[in-house]
């Protein structure tokens, strides 16, 4: 099984937002956006994926990429 | 009652099995082995090889109390659902399992050396049930907080 990748780097940049910005329009703690950022996460609840897109006026296509290649890691591995 | 109220009280419990327990080990026991020797001279013989296993019962105890100790340390850090606390609970039934085991054996030996008594040999199943019962329940506890931290892993990593 491969990885879900979340691309907040490139919708940063596009967006031309620091990573801080996003953490306060999106209310999660830098922490957090780190493990999104680092591939950690085990769940991304709906309401949280839908304030990602508001703040990045993005759709959630543009955040979300499927790597069937990516090593199926546990997290603490 | 709060995490750190928990831990608190499960650390004055475990004081006070290590002092009762030192009393009872190292107080009681000897004096009613001396007892029965004073009384029946003849078992003068056996007084010694019950003291030592006695208190040879004794290590794996204290063991336990030191691994409860480390597991209200994490409850005292709010962090009780850890992988850690599953392993210190298999530790304290497999500490449980072993004492009662070396218990029974020890009586069974002394059995057959006529350093015991029948009506003891029985009062000892009782002791080692008890604490086979310590190992059973240590163990469905370490089940029980292996799946805890699984769920709370899973929280914890949701964004």
């Amino acid at each position: 099984m491969g990885q879900i990748i979340f691309n907040i780097d490139v919708m940063l940049a596009k967006r031309k937002m620091k990573v801080m910005e996003l953490s306060d329009r999106v209310g999660i703690t830098m922490a957090n956006i780190s493990i999104l950022k680092n591939g950690k996460a085990k769940a991304v609840k709906v309401s949280t994926l839908a304030k990602l897109c508001e703040a990045l006026d993005c759709q959630p296509g543009d955040l979300l990429e499927y790597d069937p290649d990516a090593p199926d890691e546990e997290p603490g591995e | 009652m709060t995490q750190k109220k928990l831990a608190a009280w499960l650390r004055f419990v475990i004081i006070g099995f290590a002092v009762v327990g030192a009393g009872a080990y190292f107080w009681a026991i000897p004096q009613f082995g001396l007892s029965i020797v004073g009384r029946y001279p003849e078992f003068a013989y056996a007084f010694r090889p019950w003291v030592a296993l006695i208190w040879a019962t004794a290590i794996p105890c204290y063991a336990a109390l030191v691994v409860a100790w480390k597991v209200a340390d994490s409850l005292a850090a709010e962090r009780p659902f850890v992988p850690e606390n599953a392993t210190r609970f298999r530790a304290i039934a497999r500490l449980a399992y072993f004492d009662s085991a070396l218990f029974l054996v020890g009586n069974i030996v002394y059995t057959f050396l006529n350093m015991n008594h029948p009506g003891i040999l029985l009062m000892a199943l009782g002791v080692v049930f008890v604490g086979a019962a310590i190992g059973v329940v240590c163990q469905g506890l370490a089940g029980l907080v292996d799946n805890a931290a699984d769920l709370q892993q899973q929280s914890d990593l949701t964004i």
